[in-house]
């Protein structure tokens, strides 16, 4: 107000009136200086929100608005409590989280949309041109190499201009129609991650590109944070007690995993552990700031800790199994783990042909017992200590898929009781030498041949030597027994895999190896198995993390810590708990309107599509096991060609051929059903007319041509290869340096190198990111406080909301409301372009949870196209689907919930179950607006509350139509678990009021009844549901024939990969001048960011100021000084994949040989001219590539089967040799 | 023209600075309370602070002083007090002269420390440099009068010329030739000293109004009604 400090100036000329004694006065002056404090508190309105992706603690938060501003987010007190006697969840959240809020309004924000203006440019003329017509139109770009060329390799160059938001949603339909009419609706793909962070948000996408026929590409494989070691143990995803239950532990091992930085809310429940006396233990390769609370600290070489793993498993097995009978462990062994299950031993020959030798095979099966049951090939057998005899237990995987009632735990077979036996030895028939194929750093390799006890089967005139796991893990990890054979003597021996050997690999002292594993296992005799392992992406992003983890994992099986409160594992990478599972993935695929929905493994996609696979120079021999037969040395991509015609993985595009086309063929050829359609697909396969488009990546037909991306930074953040990303699937500059097709593969045809595949790439964001920046349009999204949603994770039991504080700030919309806009344009259009519903077929892998993962007995790789065989889809190959698409009506379907779930069921991993009355329910509640008898979910609350409706967790009449599905399968009794709250259910505005805790349902394995904590697989252990496996149980060994072909049957050592950074003739022009000594040659780590949130917004101002404000990488001090490279100096960081320009941070804390990258700094600020490229130098993920694992890549066998984000090669990156040297000059090139 | 020069130079110029002075205080304490501050950086670096503060402030306050008793008091006053003109100009030029060498050498620590201590720098802003940079200027072309003016050329009986050109700025009553005919550096040093008085309602100088000489008599303690209207 005008005057208002003026008017205050005679109060400074009165006088104060004195007390009585003088002491004190009362002052003229007034008070309304205190009005600022208190007005500096008071807000227009505090909105309960959280934040959505990346970040995944998912944290309650308060969001205050002030005169219509966003202005700061405190933390939500006001958890629910956890009860007497354990800490409480309140406050959740951390700096990074509380600095959001300045992100509403930052200079990356994305206010308008954008279109590249020469891409709009041609776009308008050809509207012009053409009268209007826009698909038309789009055809006239797309099809001239000239015009293609003119816009793609303006991608990433700048040049946006703001465009009209109606009339963007018009180019992207023209689009779409045009690739589903030339090519087929399979070469439109949408990628998003981590949808239990905003769930509404990644079904908007997902949903409309499912109901277009679209692949969405999986996420949790692609980062790396898929443990593939979980679906080969356990056959589930990933599965990990909450937070809280680490206070039940009392021995913990923090084993790459950085709590106070990465689970900064969720830490607290450790350091509360320690005051109870919980022994903590530190397993890093460097001084990480989780290490400090560590009792000891094991300084392992990074990316050996199997060895570390393998010694303590070794220790264990001797002091607790062999030396001395622990009956907790031994009684969890039998009934929990395949340890007692017999593996038939094959004869084989190894260097000396006369020598007796012979490896593991396949598991011993009621077939091989010649009995008569249903799935004979599915049923492991083993041995009955009461009868001697073999017996064929409840529970394998062939129990699943009978409906005899009898997939359970209980140690019964046919009725009888019985007790597995463990050992063979002292009951054996014969003593055999058996080969251990085993591997070193730097070296081929070699076989360790170690004997032991087994037994002869005969059956069927067939005669059968036969082992346990249990006995051939002893030998594996070098247990002699008084056995003969390679075995180490004791712990001093240097032999795999004892203490002494691992001390010359980690680094880690044998003692101190051997102590922690005593303690370790001693703790879980005591607690009958408090003993838990949190472990992270430290241990997982490494090419052979499978072996990583079984190895560690063995500690946990072997101590009977899994599924129990306090023990176990506990992986916290990419959090993917969507509690409401079955809802949701229902909405998000569009499940209730057409199955199947096109869902792609995110690894194999982008391996293929950006051509990475070209640059491989050497074929899988190098990682083969030396016993290997015909699939030992193929080239990497040809075991993606392999699992895509076996129906192992999917395999989108599909045909070289529009799918839409392909049925209008068979219809023409006379096929009038679904079976006719799929047999004269097959025919066509078999006579080879017809081809999978991986057969043929880089043929024009078989591009992916359009790419939407919301909710993440997929082009740089987790772009791996991201040079290659630019070059080929983009086709813009880059900094690729490496030679293509050194090394052939023989399944795919070579082409020449392909460039600029993608037509469109859009992006919905709020940051002008990595993936913005290269995008050809980019519609501005609301951020997470301004707009509905619905959160969970694995770390808490609660459902969070998202609610908007402000609308969405500028032109921005909602995920949900951008995709309902881009689909109502796109159906209007549709009417005018296709004048009927089309037929579509669609592959799909033979998938996990369906009878399809018992398709190919025994793992056995049978290639039909070798014999001429015509395929059977769902058996040998690709399961084939027709499924009818009206393409006018993909708005009204989008809005509304579809009818096919009461029809056809709706469930997840294998639990089937009708929804009737909850989407009679639904109709009542969120009206019928859209589509008279259909549920309207035109709005996200709309989405979130059909979501929570149809799923167990959130609503209590579908857990109970769970827990009944799966009683009938199991004969177990299962309902009590969740009776109690069978009448409640959890709507959005509850969760509004407060944080709710999720219910008990058979979609997750722990039991949260009675207020308990989360633990994965309580249900498995305590009410004997088997795990999805083969045998129903803990996997120790795996015996499908490609994992034989490598050797890692039981858990191993697989040593982390040394590849060239440049191969002679590579760069020749920086080979020449590059002065060798003064060159650091050094592994690539990209751990994540203590300044930033999660992955990304290290561009935040607040991050930037806290540390050197740009791009950095870390090294050695001594590594730096040897190359003359001083704290602050620029960099070059380059190999064959590309290079980076950052600024040096030199520190003791990292190892030698090591030079670490905090992931996700994006290309946005500070960055340099490269004097390689001379261009703005790259980022973390431009010195990476892609190296996809054959072994990932098995399918139709059990727990090897596939399943979205659950199974599929994982996008590693620390398996990275770089180079390093100091740049002489830097260039900013700022004009 | 030289007549309309020493009209702006002496007449409207003096009355702007001053106009700006009076009406921008007012203004900036009645529209930005919050930012009404000396800005201090001693959160940032003490110790030369301690120095540079210390010498600047109290050789500025004996400076301060000394213009009062120059300027504004007149001649008559001292005469009838018996302070003859030579005693007034030893007490003047040596008691100026310190004070003044002091408060300069307090900048240039002031100066040096903005300029060369990391945090110090990364804090500051143009207004920061601007104010020291007038501070300086203004000092200096007072120290080129007090000591350089005094000592090269002699004593110059500024009481009788500036003085009483001072006066009349602040009676209405300008006279020009008597500020016309003053020596170069004096001349400067006024339109200088003007400057100050302009720029400081923009500058953290403001924070010279809020002298706290409250504490030294008001009561232990001090309460405030509620009541909005006492």
């Amino acid at each position: 107000m005008v005057g208002s400090q003026l008017r205050k100036i005679p109060q400074f000329f009165k006088k104060s009136r004195p007390n009585r004694e003088g002491w004190s006065a009362i002052s003229p002056r007034d008070r309304l200086w205190e009005e600022a404090y208190r007005m500096r508190w008071q807000h227009d309105k505090i909105v309960r929100s959280t934040h959505g992706v990346n970040c995944t603690g998912s944290c309650s938060w308060q969001i205050y608005v002030k005169d219509g501003i966003i202005t700061w987010e405190t933390q939500q007190t006001d958890y629910p409590t956890n009860g007497p006697s354990m800490p409480e969840y309140e406050p959740r959240g951390c700096p990074r989280g509380a600095s959001f809020s300045w992100y509403v309004y930052s200079p990356l924000r994305i206010r308008y949309p954008y279109v590249r203006g020469i891409l709009w440019r041609l776009w308008k003329e050809a509207l012009s041109q053409n009268a209007g017509d826009e698909v038309k139109a789009w055809k006239s770009i797309v099809e001239d190499p000239a015009k293609q060329n003119l816009y793609k390799s303006a991608r990433g160059m700048g040049g946006f201009i703001r465009a009209d938001t109606e009339e963007i949603y018009r180019l992207i339909s023209a689009s779409l129609i045009y690739t589903i009419q030339k090519y087929g609706p399979d070469r439109i793909f949408g990628f998003t991650p981590i949808p239990a962070m905003s769930m509404v948000s990644y079904a908007s996408g997902s949903r409309f590109i499912s109901l277009l026929g679209g692949g969405i590409i999986s996420f949790y494989d692609w980062y790396c944070d898929l443990p593939t070691a979980s679906p080969e143990i356990w056959g589930e995803q990933t599965d990990v007690p909450e937070s809280a239950d680490w206070y039940n532990s009392s021995y913990i091992i923090m084993w790459g995993a950085n709590l106070p930085i990465t689970r900064t809310p969720d830490a607290h429940f450790m350091v509360e552990a320690r005051y109870k006396g919980t022994k903590i233990v530190a397993v890093s390769p460097d001084y990480t700031d989780n290490v400090k609370f560590g009792d000891i600290w094991l300084p392992v070489r990074a990316g050996t800790d199997g060895a570390l793993a393998l010694a303590m498993t070794h220790v264990i097995l001797k002091e607790f199994y062999v030396d001395r009978n622990v009956q907790y462990f031994e009684e969890y062994a039998s009934t929990y783990t395949d340890l007692p299950f017999l593996v038939i031993l094959e004869k084989v020959e190894y260097e000396d042909k006369d020598k007796e030798l012979y490896t593991p095979s396949n598991f011993l099966t009621a077939s091989d017992l010649g009995l008569k049951t249903a799935n004979p090939d599915w049923k492991t057998v083993l041995f009955d200590s009461l009868t001697g005899m073999p017996v064929v237990p409840n529970g394998s995987i062939g129990f699943r898929w009978s409906e005899e009632g009898k997939w359970n735990l209980e140690l019964s077979s046919e009725g009888k009781k019985i007790k597995p036996m463990l050992t063979l030895l002292g009951n054996e028939d014969k003593i055999l030498p058996v080969a251990f194929p085993y591997f070193e750093e730097g070296a081929d390799g070699s076989v360790l041949t170690r004997e032991l006890p087994a037994k002869v089967i005969r059956a069927d005139n067939k005669e059968y030597f036969v082992t346990t796991v249990f006995d051939l893990l002893l030998a594996s990890i070098g247990i002699s027994r008084g056995l003969k054979g390679d075995y180490p003597s004791d712990y001093n021996d240097p032999k795999p895999y004892t203490p002494a050997w691992q001390e010359a690999i980690t680094g880690v002292k044998r003692d101190t190896a051997t102590q922690i594993a005593r303690e370790f296992a001693k703790n879980a005799e005591i607690t009958h198995g408090r003993s838990m392992i949190i472990m992270g992406s430290g241990i997982n992003h490494w090419y052979h993390n499978d072996q990583i983890y079984r190895a560690i994992l063995s500690l946990v099986l072997l101590t009977g810590a899994q599924g129990v409160n306090g023990g176990g594992w506990a992986h916290y990478v990419g959090q993917e708990k969507v509690r409401p599972l079955e809802g949701w993935s229902t909405v998000a695929f569009a499940n209730d309107w057409s199955r199947p929905a096109r869902l792609q493994n995110g690894t194999s996609f982008f391996y293929i599509a950006t051509d990475q696979w070209r640059y491989e120079y050497q074929t899988a021999k190098i990682i083969s096991s030396p016993l290997a037969g015909k699939y030992g040395a193929l080239h990497f991509a040809d075991y993606n060609v392999l699992a895509a015609k076996l129906g192992w993985l999917p395999c989108y595009p599909q045909f070289n051929k529009n799918p839409i086309e392909l049925v209008r063929e068979a219809e023409n050829n006379g096929s009038k059903d679904e079976q006719q359609i799929v047999n004269f697909i097959a025919e066509k396969l078999a006579k080879k007319e017809l081809k999978f488009a991986i057969e043929d990546p880089d043929e024009p037909v078989n591009f992916p041509r359009i790419l939407f991306v919301w909710r993440a930074n997929l082009i740089s953040a987790s772009g791996k290869g991201h040079e290659y990303f630019l070059k080929h699937l983009l086709g813009t500059k880059n900094a690729v340096m490496g030679k293509e097709l050194l090394v052939k593969p023989s399944l795919i045809i070579l082409r020449d190198t392909p460039r600029g595949k993608l037509d469109l790439l859009v992006d919905i964001n709020f940051r002008m990111d990595g993936t913005a920046l290269y995008s050809d349009i980019v519609l501005p999204a609301a951020t997470w406080y301004e707009k509905h949603d619905i959160s969970t994770t694995d770390l808490h039991p609660f459902i969070h909301p998202f609610n908007p504080a402000i609308d969405p700030a500028w032109e921005s919309k909602s995920d949900w409301d951008t995709f309902a806009g881009i689909s109502k344009v796109f159906s209007e259009m549709a009417r005018r372009y296709f004048t009927s519903p089309v037929k579509d077929v669609v592959t799909v892998p033979l998938m996990h949870d369906s009878p399809d993962e018992i398709a190919q007995p025994r793992g056995r790789i049978e290639e039909w196209w070798e014999k001429a065989e015509k395929p059977q889809p769902g058996k040998n190959t690709q399961r084939m689907k027709i499924v009818e698409r009206d393409y006018s009506a993909i708005y009204k379907k989008m809005l509304s919930l579809g009818p096919l779930i009461t029809q056809l069921g709706m469930g997840a991993k294998g639990i089937t179950f009708n929804p009737g009355e909850e989407y009679d329910a639904l109709k009542q509640e969120l009206g019928e607006n859209i589509w008279q008898g259909h549920p309207d979910i035109s709005t996200a609350v709309k989405a979130a509350e059909a979501i929570m409706a149809l799923s167990g967790a959130t609503n209590g009449s579908v857990a109970m139509k769970g827990w009944k599905a799966l009683e009938k399968k199991t004969g177990v009794k299962l309902t009590d678990l969740a009776e109690e709250e069978s009448g409640l259910r959890i709507r959005f505005d509850d969760l509004v009021r407060q944080p709710r805790r999720v219910m008990t349902t058979p979609v997750w394995s722990g039991i949260e009844k009675g207020g308990r904590q989360y633990t994965a697989f309580a249900v498995n252990v305590e009410r004997k549901v088997p795990w999805r496996t083969l045998t129903g149980r803990q996997h120790f060994y795996l015996d499908h024939q490609l994992i034989r072909e490598f050797g890692e049957n039981l858990p191993i050592y697989r040593p982390p990969l040394l590849p060239e950074p440049l191969l002679n003739g590579e760069m020749p022009e920086i080979s020449k001048d590059m002065d060798k000594d003064k060159v650091l040659r050094v592994r690539w780590i990209t751990p994540h960011n203590k300044w930033s949130i999660h992955t990304t917004y290290s561009d935040n101002l607040r991050m930037l100021n806290l540390f050197r404000g740009g791009p950095t990488v870390w090294l050695n001090n001594e590594d730096a000084s040897d190359a003359g490279i001083a704290d602050n100096d620029w960099v070059e960081v380059f190999n064959r994949n590309g290079v980076m320009v950052a600024r040096a941070v030199i520190s003791h804390r990292i190892p030698k040989g090591t030079a670490f990258s905090y992931h996700a700094q994006d290309r946005t600020i500070n960055v340099p001219f490269s004097t390689i490229t001379k261009e703005r130098g790259g980022i973390h993920n431009s010195v990476t590539q892609i190296r996809v694992k054959p072994t990932h890549m098995i399918g139709a066998y059990a727990q090897f089967s596939y399943g979205f984000n659950y199974w599929g090669p994982v996008g590693n990156q620390r398996d990275t040799i770089v180079y390093i040297r100091k740049m002489q000059e830097v260039n900013w090139a700022e004009r | 023209m030289v007549a309309e020069v020493e009209l702006f130079l002496w007449v409207i110029y003096p009355y702007v600075a001053l106009t700006v002075f009076i009406v921008g205080l007012i203004l900036r304490y009645d529209k930005d309370p919050w930012g009404w501050t000396s800005k201090s950086s001693q959160i940032l670096e003490r110790r030369l602070l301690m120095w540079g503060s210390i010498m600047f402030h109290w050789g500025f306050i004996f400076v301060f002083i000394g213009h009062i008793m120059g300027l504004l008091i007149p001649v008559s006053f001292y005469k009838s007090m018996g302070v003859s003109f030579s005693s007034y100009h030893i007490i003047a030029f040596y008691g100026g002269a310190l004070a003044g060498v002091i408060s300069v050498l307090g900048l240039f620590v002031l100066l040096a420390r903005r300029l060369l201590n990391g945090k110090v720098k990364a804090t500051s802003g143009i207004d920061d440099y601007f104010t020291l940079a007038l501070l300086l200027f203004v000092m200096l072309s007072g120290l080129l009068n007090t000591l350089g003016y005094s000592l090269l050329i002699g004593e110059y009986d500024y009481r009788s010329t500036i003085g009483v050109y001072i006066r009349s700025i602040l009676t209405f009553r300008p006279d020009i030739p008597i500020i016309a005919t003053a020596p170069l550096t004096y001349q400067l040093h006024t339109l200088l000293g003007l400057l100050f008085f302009a720029a400081l309602p923009f500058t953290r100088l403001v924070h010279i109004f809020s002298l706290p000489l409250p504490y030294l008599w008001r009561r232990n303690i001090v309460y405030r009604s509620i009541s909005r209207s006492s």
